[in-house]
């Protein structure tokens, strides 16, 4: 029987941490306890070599519950056996694929042919299909007191008469619950008719804008003539500014996509700089790597510069910088690294062992997102491939597939066994998106993307180390 | 007596207990249920917002429509977090042009109350609000001692760990199952309608942000007496609204701050815990009477399992307590599973449990009854 303990080691340059998975703590160890534990891991036991104040403290942290051999026997997600009641009372949201054509061709765009994925057509949904899915939607969220239904494309705006309908249908369809809309554009369609019915009804919006000019027309040109969008963009956005300031600082967002071949500095000096968008809301994306023919190339200069900036957003949180010098575009990072490690990870000691558990990363398909495509098929979400055959999770004649929908939840069965002692399981990011070879799950999809995974729980977990021995700098070393 | 007829609006969980015990309900035959368009429950039986077997009526979200054969509407509370105010106006008046009588049960301001009782009586229509005010602080009500006064009535409370435990339906159910037994029994409901089947609402002043934590205490303490001396029961069955204690440390749940009031002011003979359902440990349970025993000093004499479950992911994401209702049908095969539980398990909405959570308290209270301490 293995008797190590379940835990992950790591160290900052001041301290050496274990990370007890069992009980989600940190602790704090010496470098002897740390050498120690180390070598027991890799079958050394030096137990003799330990001072007794080090066994003491071993054996204290055993008392308390940390330090145990426990793991899952086995995976199962724990809203398994939930799936119905979730399903057919609880579905959040719906997104309407309202058209798959769009009047820009981005290069890193899903359906540009560069990924397992359909490509831009023509084709569009029917507001038959667009009123089933919005009944849909409403009667199977009874138990909720607030819905959303987005809208997708290519460019919803395309088919905005669609969109038009869809919006009045939907809030004539109910009392008393409140039904939120959403949408992400290239805004190059935007007109003062479009704007405004988004701000009668109150209709947030995500525009896509990936930096200055010439970082944006690098990859978001027009699919007639492949001239750059951001001059319209620019001017659309201007526009809003002019008729409702309001309304722009309030429920227009931007969506950025970063280009590893891109200058990060200038994309965070644009969306510092620019007056009418700097306070803006924005949301910071890494290109798609799910489903992408060819691995991206990479520019170490760029992540150079964005983790010199994250270093930098880490020294203003603890007053060492103000934060003027910071960029915007990390501040997501930030905040995402402070939920997992601080916000989420609340230590708690284990009165009964764990036997069933499943990694962190699938959400409920069905229930968070529901992404309906212009033939009324059923898909988690928007971001997974249309031509997947396991993606398929119903449709809009026969509603839920509930066991594709138990089979994609539980992703973590087709790697059950590496996934039972993977340190970094309660953090992990993958989904069955993360799996999905067009057919089936694949392991071997799955498990490419765990290096990558255990990295950035290791990189987390040090930085709030970091940040936490910087604010209790109690010893008061010059950090500087 | 002929009963008159009876449509609620907007129907939703708050008052779906009152549909599936209706027989209780002296003046009124409840013929039509409406909910609120788009709340997913059009077409739907009258169980399917509790996933219970009720197919007595079926909901419909048309209320003009289905105003046409009854007598009364009865406008009632909802879930929170939802907006309602515009349209349950509009409908008020709508139903008062078509001249029905209106039983208006939600929190009003006076003077919106005000202008629609005068709109029906202009048309010789009655306007009622049930106010649970009748508890009102006033003489008979006195609370210039500090002692509490002895109830000799054997008492049973009805509790639950939170909101959303089905503890009125258990309520009904004793109720019920203790009148079939020719017992006398005078109630105090954790909802606001309980006047219509002849019983008491919980008291306002028990809410009321003007008082001490003491009066109140003390004045629930005589409001209990009072009914006693009044109604001269056989039995007191107490329904105390919310939960006995935090969730945990982010969902304080009011810190079970009303219940600890109740069992200070009155002392119960028998008590029922109703509790979400999870993936139960057996020690849970008595961890729980454990808790109940030295916090509000009395133990737990059998558990109630809800249907509903806490969910702890969502609610974790959202920062806000979110439930997921199941099938009952799950609670059975989780009852089989923790067989070693050394306190009764039950659940309302099994048919052979309902009369067994009576005869467990009542039980109780007859072996009481064979102790005589002078």
């Amino acid at each position: 029987m293995n008797s190590k303990p379940f835990i992950h080691l790591f160290n900052t340059p001041e301290n050496n941490y274990v990370y007890d998975v069992n009980t989600n703590a940190i602790l704090s160890v010496s470098d002897s306890i740390y050498l120690h534990l180390s070598n027991y891991l890799k079958n050394e036991n030096n137990m003799e070599s330990l001072s007794d104040k080090d066994k003491n403290q071993l054996q204290e942290f055993k008392k308390q519950g940390f330090l145990s051999s426990n793991k899952a026997s086995k995976i199962i997600h724990p809203a398994t056996n939930y799936l119905e009641p979730f399903l057919n009372q609880q579905v959040r949201m719906v997104i309407l694929q309202l058209t798959q054509e769009c009047n820009l061709h981005c290069s890193y765009c899903v359906f540009s042919g560069a990924y397992d994925n359909r490509k831009h057509s023509r084709k569009s949904m029917s507001f038959d299909i667009a009123k089933k899915a919005i009944d849909f939607l409403i009667d199977h969220s009874s138990e909720l007191n607030e819905i959303t239904v987005g809208f997708y494309g290519g460019e919803p705006l395309l088919k905005f008469d669609l969109f038009k309908q869809c919006v009045s249908y939907a809030l004539n369809q109910v009392e008393g619950k409140k039904v939120n809309f959403s949408f992400t554009t290239n805004a190059t369609l935007l007109n003062k008719d479009i704007i405004d019915f988004l701000v009668k009804y109150d209709i947030g919006i995500m525009i896509s804008l990936d930096g200055p000019k010439e970082i944006h027309n690098k990859n978001r040109k027009y699919a007639k003539d492949e001239y750059g969008s951001f001059d319209k963009v620019i001017e659309n956005v201007e526009m809003i500014n002019r008729l409702y300031p309001d309304y722009l600082k309030k429920k227009v967002r931007f969506n950025i996509v970063l280009d590893p071949e891109k200058n990060f500095s200038c994309v965070s000096d644009f969306f510092t700089s620019y007056e009418t968008i700097k306070d803006a809301g924005i949301s910071v994306s890494d290109l798609a790597e799910n489903y992408v023919k060819k691995e991206f190339k990479n520019n170490n200069d760029f992540y150079i510069n964005r983790d010199y900036e994250i270093f930098k957003y880490y020294l203003a949180t603890i007053n060492k910088l103000d934060r003027k010098h910071t960029s915007r575009l990390v501040v997501e990072y930030y905040n995402d690294m402070m939920k997992n490690m601080n916000s989420f990870r609340k230590p708690f000691i284990l009165k009964n062992k764990i036997q069933t558990a499943h990694h962190s990363g699938p959400c409920i398909p069905g229930r968070d997102r529901l992404f309906v495509d212009a033939d009324g098929n059923f898909r988690p979400c928007e971001r997974v491939s249309e031509n997947s055959e396991v993606m398929k999770i119903g449709n809009i004649e026969d509603g839920f597939d509930i066991e594709q929908i138990k089979k994609i939840l539980n992703v973590g069965l087709i790697t059950e066994e590496d996934c039972k002692d993977c340190w970094s399981f309660r953090f992990c990011t993958l989904c069955a998106a993360f799996a999905d070879d067009l057919n089936d799950l694949s392991s071997e999809i799955k498990k490419s993307h765990c290096k990558s995974v255990h990295y950035s729980v290791e990189t987390q977990l040090k930085q709030y180390c970091v940040l936490e021995e910087l604010k209790n700098n109690k010893q008061g070393k010059d950090y500087e | 007596m002929n009963k008159k007829n009876l449509l609620i609006y907007p129907f939703s969980r708050e008052v779906s207990p009152l549909v599936r015990h209706s027989h209780l309900i002296s003046d009124y035959h409840i013929s039509d249920i409406v909910s609120p368009k788009g709340w997913g429950f059009n077409n739907k039986n009258a169980g399917f917002i509790d996933k219970v077997e009720d197919n007595s009526l079926t909901i419909t979200d048309n209320f003009e429509n289905s105003l046409t054969m009854i007598d009364t509407v009865l406008f009632c509370n909802y879930p929170k977090d939802f907006k309602l105010d515009d349209v349950i106006y509009e409908k008020i008046k709508f139903a008062i042009d078509q001249k029905k009588n209106i039983i208006n049960l939600l929190p009003m301001e006076n003077t919106i109350n005000e202008n629609f009782k005068h709109l029906a009586n202009k048309n010789k229509l009655s306007y009622v609000t049930y106010e649970t005010n009748k508890a009102k602080i006033d003489k008979d009500l006195n609370i210039q001692e500090e002692s509490l006064e002895e109830i000799q009535t054997p008492v049973i409370f009805v509790l639950g760990l939170g909101e959303l435990t089905n503890k009125f339906d258990i309520q009904l159910a004793l109720r019920e199952g203790i009148l079939k037994m020719d017992y006398k029994v005078s109630q105090v409901g954790t909802k606001n309608y309980c006047e219509l089947m002849g019983f008491h609402s919980f008291p306002n002043f028990m809410f009321n942000k003007n008082l001490l934590e003491k009066e109140k205490i003390l004045l629930f303490n005589r409001f209990i007496s009072r009914i006693e001396t009044e109604e001269n029961p056989d039995v007191i069955v107490i329904g105390i609204p919310g939960g006995i204690m935090p969730i945990n440390t982010t969902f304080t749940n009011n810190f079970g701050i009303l219940a600890f009031e109740v069992s200070q002011a009155i002392k119960p003979d028998a008590a029922i815990l109703s509790v979400f359902y999870e993936d139960f440990k057996e020690e849970y349970f008595n961890n729980l009477n454990l808790s109940a025993t030295y916090k509000l000093g009395f133990s737990i004499d059998c558990f109630h399992l809800a249907n509903v479950k806490f969910d702890w992911s969502s609610s974790k994401l959202e920062q806000k307590m979110k439930y997921i209702t199941i099938n009952p049908y799950m609670i059975e095969e989780k009852k089989k599973k923790i067989s070693n539980v050394e306190f009764p398990l039950f659940q309302v909405f099994n048919k052979n449990d309902r009369g067994k959570i009576v005869d467990c308290v009542i039980n109780k209270l007859a072996y009481y009854g064979e102790m005589q301490v002078i």
